[in-house]
């Protein structure tokens, strides 16, 4: 027999194999139908979460909208754990057609829904009580003790729900909430809904922890800002309420060593002299509190402009002769052969930086010792170097240096009377960063010197005249 | 649009949604059923019930029994809005 003819049972089977593949094939392209639709709404859900909106409340929105939407599920409101009051309250319910008129139904009642935990007939208190999911027919045991039969049944009659699947949000083992899937099951559902409803409840779970986690960060973050800004506010008002006082003790006190009141015997020159030394150093470390607070709240205003480097390294080296000869240190001022263009700056600020890193090798170079400015050239930056002969650092002490109150060796600050608050450095660092510099220090190790340099943008005609913060790449750093 | 119009659209999506534009040739073969997928659009040419009850058909000899279940998930929220009387064997 031809087996093509329609008669041949070969034909006949293969027929049937035909139809039975094509069957198996077709289920199986519902099954990947199926976890795509999973996919997609877990993808949207996703795409809210990691959206730009950070609000809890739009986030919940967004998440009981999108689920409503795709799922076609009559409502989805999530409550969240309030656990002060012990209440479970509205966070979010989706917003359809049926949800809005039912709102108006009740007289805006649903959208203000709280629980209190204590409400044992209420059902959803169970779920969160038992941590375990439960399903009702209607909202009666949903919605008691907030809505009478009465307005249970407007609601229910409103939205057409049949059924309620409430879950409990658990995230971390802690439940935050609560989630009410309403839906209408009278013609029965899908496998895909019935399997995807199980899932849900802990993605909307980690979605709304996230955005929880998310709201204290900010509010923490909100608080510290405030705390900070409280902090400065202070320290700024009492180095002012101290600087004064300070100012006019020392002006007196210098009237008196003076002798303009009288002559003073030697031990009271002494102890004036001390305290004159101290009011000082007091005085030095109130406006260095200042300038860091000031630094630090953004409130220190820099004019840039076309500065002449070499001439004004050269009036602060002249100008800090008298400070190296009392201490016998030579200070010298090694002019560059090559021509160093003006540099961008704020001539007063990167006076006290230049000021501040003479003063510290100055201060830090014992007797015959030599401190040597230098000023080079380095792509669009000027590298002004200041080498000493001093005590050196530690390759490990090296970072601390420029943090605040960074005082490495008090021993040897007191044994050599070196007065510092520990800011200067501090200081000069911020300054320098501000310019859109770099600071940084060498040093072969302890008693082998040290050379602290910093760089600066070289300035350019036409030009903004604003420093921007670049990352220069210094020599040796 | 007419009820039964609208569970067409939704049989034929659900069905385009696993087997992709074969849904579509198979509906097209369907007698008394037009269609304008691109507008989502379709029409009738005769009894409604009956069309409804080929197109199930068109599909099931096929893709046998699975296919009908897709179709009556794919019209399980809106076939209340059928009379019982009206709605097609394989769809209940």
């Amino acid at each position: 027999m031809d087996p093509t003819s329609p008669s041949s049972p070969l034909k006949s089977e293969m027929e049937k194999e035909l139809a039975h593949v094509t069957e198996e094939m077709y289920k199986k392209n519902v099954e990947l139908t199926e976890r795509n639709k999973t996919l997609s709404l877990l993808r949207k859900i996703d795409e809210v979460v990691l959206s730009k909106v950070t609000d809890i409340v739009q986030i919940a929105q967004q998440v009981v909208n999108t689920v409503v939407n795709e799922l076609e599920f009559k409502a989805v409101i999530i409550l969240l754990l309030d656990k002060k009051e012990k209440t479970l309250v509205k966070l979010a319910v989706s917003q359809t057609e049926q949800t809005i008129q039912t709102e108006v139904k009740l007289n805006q009642a649903l959208f203000g829904i709280k629980i209190p935990l204590t409400e044992q007939g209420n059902l959803i208190v169970k779920s969160v009580n038992t941590r375990r999911m439960q399903l009702t027919r209607g909202l009666t045991t949903i919605l008691v003790p907030h809505f009478n039969p009465e307005q249970t049944k407007i609601a229910e009659d409103t939205l057409g729900v049949t059924s309620s699947f409430i879950y409990p949000l658990i995230v971390r083992d802690e439940v935050i909430g609560a989630m009410i899937i309403c839906i209408n099951d009278s013609d029965g559902l899908s496998e895909f809904k019935n399997d995807l409803i199980d899932r849900l409840a802990g993605v909307v779970g980690i979605a709304i922890d996230n955005a929880l986690l998310y709201q204290k960060i900010q509010e923490a973050n909100e608080r510290l800002q405030q705390l900070d800004k409280l902090k400065d506010e202070f320290v700024s008002l009492a180095s002012h309420e101290l600087r004064t006082p300070m100012t006019v003790i020392k002006d007196y006190i210098w009237m008196l060593l003076q002798e303009k009141t009288g002559p003073l015997n030697e031990k009271q020159k002494q102890y004036l002299e001390r305290t004159y030394g101290s009011t000082e150093r007091l005085i030095n470390l109130v406006n260095d509190m200042l300038n860091v607070s000031r630094i630090e709240s953004g409130r220190i205003q820099l004019e840039f402009k076309s500065v002449d480097i070499l001439a004004l390294l050269e009036k602060i080296t002249s100008e800090m002769q008298v400070n190296a000869n009392e201490r016998s240190v030579t200070l010298q001022f090694n002019k560059p052969t090559e021509n160093i263009p003006p540099v961008l700056a704020d001539t007063e600020r990167m006076e006290q930086v230049i000021i501040n890193l003479i003063g510290n090798a100055i201060k830090f170079t014992s007797e015959k010792g030599s401190v040597n400015v230098t000023v080079k050239l380095d792509g669009n930056f000027a590298v002004v170097s200041v080498q000493d002969t001093g005590k050196g650092i530690k390759k490990e002490d090296t970072s601390k240096l420029f943090q605040k109150f960074g005082i490495l060796d008090p021993d040897f600050a007191k044994e050599h009377n070196i007065k510092s608050t520990g800011l200067g450095l501090y200081i000069s660092k911020s300054l320098v960063d501000l310019h859109g510099g770099k600071i940084w220090v060498d040093s072969e190790g302890e008693n082998k010197g040290s050379t602290f340099s910093f760089s600066l943008q070289l300035y350019k005609q036409n030009e903004s005249q604003v420093a921007v913060p670049v990352e220069p790449t210094p020599p040796g750093a | 649009m007419d009820i039964f119009a609208r569970l067409a659209v939704n049989i034929i999506k659900e069905q385009e949604s696993i087997i992709g534009p074969v849904a579509l040739e198979q509906a097209r073969k369907v007698p008394g059923l037009k269609l304008d997928f691109q507008k989502k659009e379709v029409a009738f040419d005769g009894n409604g019930k009956e069309i409804l009850e080929k197109l199930v058909e068109q599909y099931k000899v096929i893709f046998g029994q699975a296919s009908v279940e897709v179709c009556k998930d794919a019209v399980r929220n809106i076939i209340s809005e059928v009379p019982k009387d009206q709605i097609p064997n394989s769809l209940q």
